[in-house]
This record gives structure tokens, C-alpha cells and sequence, in this order.
């Protein structure tokens, strides 16, 4: 068994040293212009129309004006993002066939809520703009302040690195030099043309790019994963998986799968908040014209929500029979790599022969780079740069709508104009803009990136779960109970490696956290509001 | 390949080759559909500034 030296987040190999590579260097003058064009495209449409937004109302939730199309292209825009393709693509690699469960999870849990309109149907009944709003209606004030601040917390610590993730695809995938300023650069870049359109138009000219945005995705998608399968057929990929991972790489419950009982628990948990309880989601139910809407917008996003998975999980397999085909190694920790047929328990690295050992994020984007033809790969690197963009601007601008009006606001004494809320938006916009460059230049998770996203998004979603939940539909739910859910959120952070070495705990599983940390949540809320009822409670018609 | 494997690849082919029609079909649907929207919702904020 050979051990290497890991390499960094960044693409360092040198093309023609990779057996079977094809694609030269640079992105060839074709595929340059479809993405040139395709960015023109994005920055014409959000600036023309974002041009003439009046009011909060508009650059919040565009007037709530949606339709049912509209606000499915948007939902599934903003959600299926480059880091979602690159992170899933990377489970994939990872987990094999086994990783599919989390997006059939995923659709199951989607399709439930449309059904039922779980949380979602009161909160656009109720014609809140964020859920800390909903919070200050039920609980009071102090309750939607602290809300605001963990969902801040919880949310830039999040897509911290969507950033450095998309910076990283597009360095590794174009063929820029990965060692010198082009990763700084290309964040820079990336972050100043959506920071203008969301500034200048917001939730209008989200809304609008999202849907351009959809439309190349899914051709971009659907594109590549029909080249997977014409070049290597279903059985193909079935025979090499079985080969190299046998049972774990298809049984998500058996032991060596690197899943299990509790991820899988910790998955329903995580569809749950992707669909009805995370901000971005909220914020496209909150933004449709009525419930019913809400509900169909619902219903076919459940597919979306399992096909954002499922696409790049089978073009991370893809990525993973390549390598095996082009003679590469693999290991299942940072850095070191062995023989291909030896058991692998969970492929994190991988090296091609005679390179460096890199990350298992890399794969995705050596994968597309080295087998995707000319022409094509400018439609795919548009689509990946669509999801990109798409998912940065819908998190800038709902996470700045809601330190504004949720921080902010609550706290000024006779409330904010709507010209200073806009105003302020755009401010924190730019601000959030700015911390995702320094935060994604100098942050390194040290785990799968899904797991780093479901961790660190558990800070705001594991109180926000039982304070939507038991304040919809529990009428003994306090403001004292809602506090201590809130602030049990915190505990989460014990789910992030970095924190558990601080702390010196050994390998604390991400989901035993997450789930550990909900229970906590769900407990203390319901002791506190038994124990500390509100007196003078509000009743909020849903 | 054994029985279990071969079960599991099964399951997993015939999820994934439903969920892509339907996800094709319906990214159809969202492209004209969404298309059409966009002129009302465009509209509606119009009437609102009047």
C-alpha cells in the first residue's frame, strides 16, 4: 500500500499525464463562448428586469406573484446548486449505489409535506415574509431577534464554502492554473456578477435568473448523465462497483456502507428541512401567490428534490469506473491510496498513476474536464455555472432579507422605511458576499461536504424544527419553550471536526449529533412551555 | 455477483431510470410553463406600481 501526499481542494494534474485524457488544457474557444454568452445572458436579464423593483415587497418576495411553473423553476433552481452536484457527485464516489436512499429519502419526505402543506401552508396562510417573523407573532419579539441570529450563524456558516466549492469546479474543470491567483481571482469574479443582479433586482431578479438558470441546468444534467451511460451502460458500473465495494457499495443498512440506521434517520430529518423548514425553501412557498399553489409547487418538487441527487450520485459512480478504468488507486483516508480490488471501504482519495493523491470533491470535475467533447463541455460548464449562481444570489438575498428585517429592524425604535430595509438588504448582501471569499479561502471542513452542510445548518434547524412545529400546531407552545429550542441549537456545532478536536472528542458521528441535538431541541420546548406557559399569548390564524 | 447485489442494483436501476422520464417531462412542463408565468408575475408587479 502506497502512501502519498495529499493534495489540496484544488485540481493539480497535469493533463497529459492522465492516461485517456483528451480535453487540452484551457476550456477550448467554442465552450468558452456558450459560457461567455451564457453569463451575458444572466447579468442582461437580472439587471433589465431587476431595474424597476419598488418596494420590500418586490425585492423580498417578488410581490407574491409567482405561479406554480415559476415557482418550481426557482425552488429547483436555487436548490439544485453546483455544491449540491459537486457534494452528491462526491457521495456517489463515495458511497456508490448505497448513496441513492438519500435521494429517494429525500423525494418521500418532499412528497409528504406537498401532500399535507406540513408548516409551509400556515406560514403562507399567516403571509409572513421569513420565519422569524412567524416567530415574533407567536412568541414575541425576543424570540424572532434570537431566531434571526441563529439562523445567521447557522446559515453563513453553511454556505461558506459554496464559494470555494464552485471557484474550485471551475479552476479544476477550465484548466486555469489552480497555484496561482486564478482561484482568487474566479471567486472574486463569480461573486461580483451576482452581487449586482441580486443588489440591483432582488428576489425579482432571482427569480428571473433561477429560471434561465433551471433551464440549462436540466439540459446540462440530463447531458451528462446520458454520456455516462452510453459510455459505460448500467451493468457496467453495476459489475465495477460490485467488484470494488461489494455489498456496502448497494445496502445503505449494512455495516461498511458508511450510512447505517441513523444516517438514514438523519436523512429524513435533513429532507424535512430541505423542503419546509430551510430559509431558501420557505422563502419560494412564501413568495407564491396562495396555498394551493404551495402545494403543487410541493408535489413536483418532489422529484426534483430526488433527481438533484440522484443525477450527480450516478455521475459520481461514473467518475469513480473511469478512474478504476484508467488504472487510478484509491484510499479511504486523506492521503493514502491502495490497489483497486483490495477493499475499500469508503473511497475519499484517489491518485491516477504516477500523481498525487487528490480529494474525492476532485473527481466530478476530472471526470467532466477529461471525457466530456468539445462543445458540450461549454453547455455542461454554463449549467454547472447556472447552478452556481442561481443558488449564491437566492442565499444572499434570504439570508440578508433576514438579518435585516429579523436583526435590524425588531431592534430600531420606530421600525425601518422601506427604502432603508431595501438599502440595508443590499448592504448585508455585499457583506455576505464578502465573508463567503475570506471564509471559503481560509476554511477547511474536514469532512464530506454534505456532512459540513447538514452540521452546520443543524445550529438553526434543530431549534427551528419544534418552534415551527409545536407553534403551529401545538396551542400550549411557549415563547420561554421557543427560547430553549432555540438556543439547544447550539449544541450542534459539537457535530463540525474542527470543534470536536477542540474539544478533544474522537470522531463524534455527524448525524448522532444532528439527531441527538433535534431530540434535546423537541424536549426542552415542551418542558419549558408545560413548566413556563405565555400568559398573554397571541393567537395567530393559519 | 451475488443475490443481495443484484437485488439492490435492480431496485436502484428501475428508481433511477423512472425518476429521469419523469424529471425530463416535467423539465419540460417548467420551461414553457414557467415561460408563460413570468409574464404574469412581470405584469402583476406592473399593476402594483400603478
Amino acid at each position: 500500500m502506497a502512501v502519498r501526499k495529499s493534495a489540496s481542494l484544488t485540481l493539480d494534474v497535469a493533463a497529459d499525464q492522465i492516461p485517456g485524457y483528451r480535453a487540452p488544457p484551457m476550456l477550448p474557444t467554442l465552450d468558452l463562448a456558450i459560457v461567455v454568452a451564457y453569463l451575458v445572458v444572466t447579468v442582461v436579464v437580472g439587471v433589465w428586469f431587476g431595474r424597476n423593483v419598488k418596494g420590500a415587497s418586490h425585492f423580498m418576495v417578488a410581490g407574491r406573484s409567482l405561479g406554480t411553473w415559476l415557482a418550481l423553476a426557482t425552488l429547483t433552481g436555487s436548490e439544485l446548486a453546483l455544491i449540491t452536484i459537486m457534494y452528491s457527485a462526491q457521495k456517489g464516489f463515495t458511497g456508490g449505489f448505497a448513496a441513492f436512499h438519500i435521494a429517494v429519502v429525500a423525494g418521500i419526505v418532499a412528497l409528504l409535506v406537498g401532500i399535507t402543506v406540513f408548516v409551509v401552508g400556515p406560514l403562507r396562510r399567516i403571509g409572513v415574509v421569513t420565519v422569524p417573523e412567524y416567530y415574533e407573532k407567536r412568541f414575541g419579539r425576543r424570540t424572532r431577534v434570537l431566531g434571526g441570529v441563529l439562523l445567521t450563524c447557522g446559515g453563513v456558516l453553511n454556505f461558506g464554502l459554496f464559494l470555494k466549492v464552485g471557484a474550485d469546479f471551475v479552476v479544476g474543470v477550465t484548466g486555469l492554473d489552480p497555484k496561482g491567483s486564478a482561484l482568487v481571482l474566479v471567486m472574486l469574479g463569480l461573486m461580483a456578477i451576482v452581487l449586482l443582479y441580486t443588489m440591483l433586482g432582488g428576489m425579482v431578479s432571482v427569480v428571473l435568473t433561477d429560471y434561465v438558470q433551471f433551464v440549462i441546468v436540466a439540459i446540462g444534467l440530463l447531458a451528462l448523465v446520458g454520456l455516462g451511460w452510453n459510455r459505460f451502460g448500467w451493468d457496467e458500473l453495476v459489475r465495477v462497483v460490485a467488484e470494488t465495494r461489494a455489498e456496502p457499495g448497494f445496502d445503505p443498512t449494512v455495516a461498511g456502507s458508511g450510512f447505517g440506521p441513523a444516517y438514514i434517520s438523519w436523512q429524513a430529518v435533513l429532507g424535512l428541512v430541505s423542503c419546509a423548514i430551510w430559509p431558501t425553501s420557505v422563502a419560494r412557498a412564501l413568495a407564491a401567490k396562495d396555498v394551493g399553489v404551495v402545494r403543487r409547487q410541493f408535489l413536483l418538487a418532489s422529484v426534483t428534490f430526488t433527481i438533484r441527487f440522484l443525477l450527480p450520485y450516478f455521475i459520481g459512480i461514473c467518475a469513480f469506473v473511469w478512474l478504476v478504468k484508467q488504472g487510478a488507486t484509491f484510499g479511504s483516508a486523506p492521503g493514502e491510496v491502495k490497489a483497486v480490488g483490495a477493499s475499500i471501504a469508503k473511497p475519499t482519495s484517489f491518485a491516477l498513476p504516477g500523481q498525487e493523491s487528490l480529494g474525492s470533491l476532485l473527481a466530478f470535475p476530472l471526470y467532466v474536464k477529461s471525457t466530456v467533447p468539445s462543445g458540450l463541455l461549454g453547455i455542461v460548464v454554463a449549467a454547472m455555472l447556472a447552478a452556481f449562481m442561481s443558488n449564491l444570489s437566492s442565499y444572499l438575498i434570504t439570508w440578508a432579507s433576514s438579518i435585516t428585517r429579523d436583526i435590524v429592524a425588531p431592534v430600531v425604535k420606530n421600525g425601518l422605511s422601506q427604502k432603508a430595509e431595501i438599502g440595508l438588504t443590499r448592504v448585508f448582501v455585499l457583506v455576505v458576499g464578502a465573508w463567503l471569499v475570506a471564509f471559503g479561502l481560509f476554511f477547511d471542513p474536514g469532512t464530506d461536504v454534505w456532512d459540513y452542510l447538514g452540521i452546520t445548518g443543524a445550529i438553526y434547524f434543530t431549534g427551528a424544527i419544534p418552534v415551527l412545529v409545536l407553534g403551529i400546531y401545538w396551542s400550549r407552545a411557549s415563547s420561554a419553550g421557543a427560547v430553549g429550542a432555540l438556543l439547544c441549537g447550539f449544541s450542534a456545532l459539537l457535530g463540525l471536526k474542527p470543534i470536536q478536536k477542540w474539544f478533544g472528542i474522537v470522531d463524534l458521528p455527524e448525524a448522532w449529533v444532528g439527531l441527538g441535538t433535534l431530540a434535546l431541541a423537541f424536549v426542552v420546548m415542551i418542558v419549558l412551555s408545560l413548566v413556563a406557559p405565555d400568559r398573554d399569548r397571541t393567537e395567530v390564524v393559519a | 455477483m451475488n443475490q443481495v447485489i443484484e437485488s439492490w442494483a435492480a431496485i436502484w436501476k428501475w428508481i433511477f431510470l423512472v425518476m429521469i422520464g419523469v424529471f425530463a417531462a416535467m423539465a419540460v412542463f417548467v420551461t414553457i410553463g414557467g415561460f408563460f408565468d413570468i409574464g404574469k408575475m412581470l405584469k402583476s408587479l406592473r399593476d402594483d406600481d400603478a
